[in-house]
């Protein structure tokens, strides 16, 4: 290979791909299985099926469960939104899709709390609605002839959040008061104590399917970088890639508002930092967004839980913690992108 | 010389707003072996032409036949495989290397998960060879010059094996060496490849010198067709540009046209 190409690093070959997904998942399991065993509780006194069953499983492992699936689905729709629309500030929670699904997810509360008939995929639907629309309406407003400006797109985010936002804050109003606190934490993004173990196979299944089908569509994402043209005549389905990659990332989000609310900046920083790290191929790209983002939420979670128990609080939010980092580095990006305008 | 046109449009009429044709009915044909040069003045309807021929744009009437079969039948892989485009400002929105940049031409060619093997790669380094980016292979676009970054998008567009390569004012922001460069290296395309090669282009001099055909366009209309002898004519370039120009002998079959003022 390297006599047919004398100077060039090795192209990602299958192999390669293979090999780094197998060492992310392990390292992903790792950081899960020591995360599931970490907290105040000792192991080794409370060895009893009782405490495994309740504990480990109910109170730790679906909720680690819940902040991988999370985590890393919401840093591969960040890094499909930045390649599809080739800018590097996109991302679920910056483009509004976040506080739609959230408004679906408030619908969808307040309509279990009226009605038994509340089904497990009923309240991801609603979200699935929410996040889709505010896709649209977003893109429609940004582009122009098909083409979108980087700070139009920011702008209708921000205008489509402050309305989505708006609409949760109003549904907020006629909620009891009792179950208001609860709302508050989910607001910025909790990972809940237990996830029922329905709703977190279906969102399970939706995420992890979607971000498949990203793998799949990496290729194309790389090819989309060169511009719209060329990627048309080089085999893109661009009008195709466009609709396929909403419906994704708006079901990856759907999915992860549902469980555990609008967690924020996730899928802009850790493209990013992988990006740096990796190089820019969107094939190796949506492995590792995966495996970073999934360990990165546990991680996360893991140091919520601690926090939460050792000031004795109901709950400490994940989307805290990914707020005051990701906010400076969306800043950071910001500023060195009108930099680079004005040089 | 009579050549099947590779590609064959007839009687094209395009709009983008109701009320205001950009296309008037072109006729327009291509063949492989044959380099053709496209030009006329500002808004005359050339690169809207060229998105035509490249399916882009859904036709208001007319037709246009590809290897003898309607254009609207291809799938967009299918097209890919017989058409090429290169850009009139090379851009990459990701840091890809040069040897990246030009594998992504075998996106068509490619299976599911888009893994490019050794085929491939033979094919993007023969590419590569013919249009002297080898150098640079694991350099950046942005670490390129304009002329170096125009070839690796010409390598790009040779390594889909494409039956018509289409071009978009490549040269127009580039020195005089490059432009020559870059001229050269289109002409041995078609010529040697073979393939059809069709360029947009500003510059009649060099167009006539490298050019087997030139189709001179004037609001939305072909105006002449033919090889450089018979489209550069005094009256028709001076009708078309709203210039005065004259011809000078240039030393080769078709003559250098000089502008001497604007109307």
């Amino acid at each position: 290979m390297l006599a047919i190409m004398d100077n060039y690093r090795s192209p990602l070959s299958l192999s390669q791909l293979r090999a780094l997904a197998l060492l992310l998942a392990m390292l992903t399991l790792v950081a899960a299985f020591l995360c599931s065993f970490s907290g105040p509780i000792s192991v080794v006194e409370n060895a009893g099926w009782c405490f495994w069953q309740s504990i480990i499983w109910q109170g730790r492992v679906t909720r680690i469960i819940a902040a991988g699936l999370v985590g890393g689905g919401l840093s591969i729709a960040g890094l499909a939104l930045q390649a599809l629309l080739r800018n590097p500030l996109a991302d679920p929670y910056i483009l509004g899709i976040s506080s739609g699904a959230g408004v679906g997810v408030i619908f969808g509360l307040s309509l279990a709390a009226r009605t038994t008939s509340v089904q497990v995929a009923t309240i991801p639907t609603l979200a699935f609605v929410g996040a889709v629309t505010t896709c649209a309406v977003v893109y429609a407003v940004a582009q122009q002839r098909g083409n979108i400006d980087p700070y139009s797109l920011i702008l209708s985010g921000v205008m489509i959040n402050s309305i989505n936002t708006a609409i949760i804050v109003a549904v907020y109003l006629f909620i009891d008061p009792h179950t208001l606190t609860s709302f508050v934490g989910w607001s910025i993004g909790q990972v809940p104590d237990t996830v029922a173990p329905d709703q977190l196979l279906f969102c399970g299944i939706c995420i992890i399917g979607a971000c498949v089908y990203i793998l799949l569509r990496g290729a194309a994402y790389n090819t989309l970088g060169l511009g719209d043209g060329v990627a048309a005549t080089s085999g893109v389905p661009i009008r195709r890639l466009r609709i396929e990659t909403f419906v994704c990332a708006g079901l990856v989000t759907a999915c992860a508002v549902s469980m555990v609310g609008p967690v924020g900046f996730l899928g802009l920083f850790i493209p990013h930092i992988c990006r740096m790290v990796f190089g820019p191929d969107h094939r190796r790209l949506a492995v590792v967004c995966g495996f970073v983002g999934a360990m990165f939420l546990i991680l996360c979670d893991t140091f919520c839980r601690y926090i939460s128990i050792a000031a004795d609080l109901g709950g400490f939010p994940v989307g805290i913690v990914t707020a005051f980092l990701g906010g400076p580095f969306f800043i950071w990006l910001l500023r060195g992108r009108r930099r680079t305008r004005l040089s | 010389m009579s050549l099947k046109p590779i590609l064959d449009a007839a009687e094209i009429c395009f709009r983008y707003q109701p009320g205001t044709p950009v296309l008037r009915g072109i006729d327009f044909q291509a063949s492989i072996g044959q380099f053709t040069c496209i030009l006329g003045p500002n808004g005359c309807g050339k690169t809207t032409l060229l998105k035509c021929l490249m399916n882009q744009l859904r036709l208001e009437k007319g037709r246009i036949d590809l290897d003898g079969r309607s254009i609207d039948g291809y799938s967009p892989s299918e097209l890919a495989k017989y058409m090429a485009y290169v850009p009139h400002l090379p851009q990459s929105a990701f840091a890809f290397s040069v040897t990246e940049v030009v594998l992504m031409g075998r996106y068509a060619h490619t299976g599911l998960l888009g893994m490019t093997d050794d085929r491939d790669l033979k094919i993007a380094a023969e590419a590569m060879k013919m249009t002297q980016t080898r150098a640079f292979s694991d350099r950046t676009l942005d670490e390129l010059s304009g002329g170096e970054a125009q070839r690796v998008m010409i390598a790009r567009a040779l390594a889909q094996q494409p039956r018509v390569m289409l071009l978009d004012e490549p040269t127009s922001h580039l020195d005089i060496r490059n432009q020559l460069i870059i001229h050269e290296m289109m002409t041995r395309v078609a010529h040697d490849w073979p393939m059809g090669v069709i360029c947009v282009s500003h510059d009649i001099n060099l167009a006539a010198r490298f050019a087997d055909r030139m189709v001179l366009m004037h609001e939305g209309r072909v105006v002449a067709a033919g090889t450089p002898l018979e489209v550069i004519d005094k009256d028709v370039l001076e009708k078309t540009y709203q210039v005065q120009v004259e011809l000078i002998d240039s030393g080769r079959a078709e003559p250098m046209v000089q502008v001497i003022r604007h109307r």
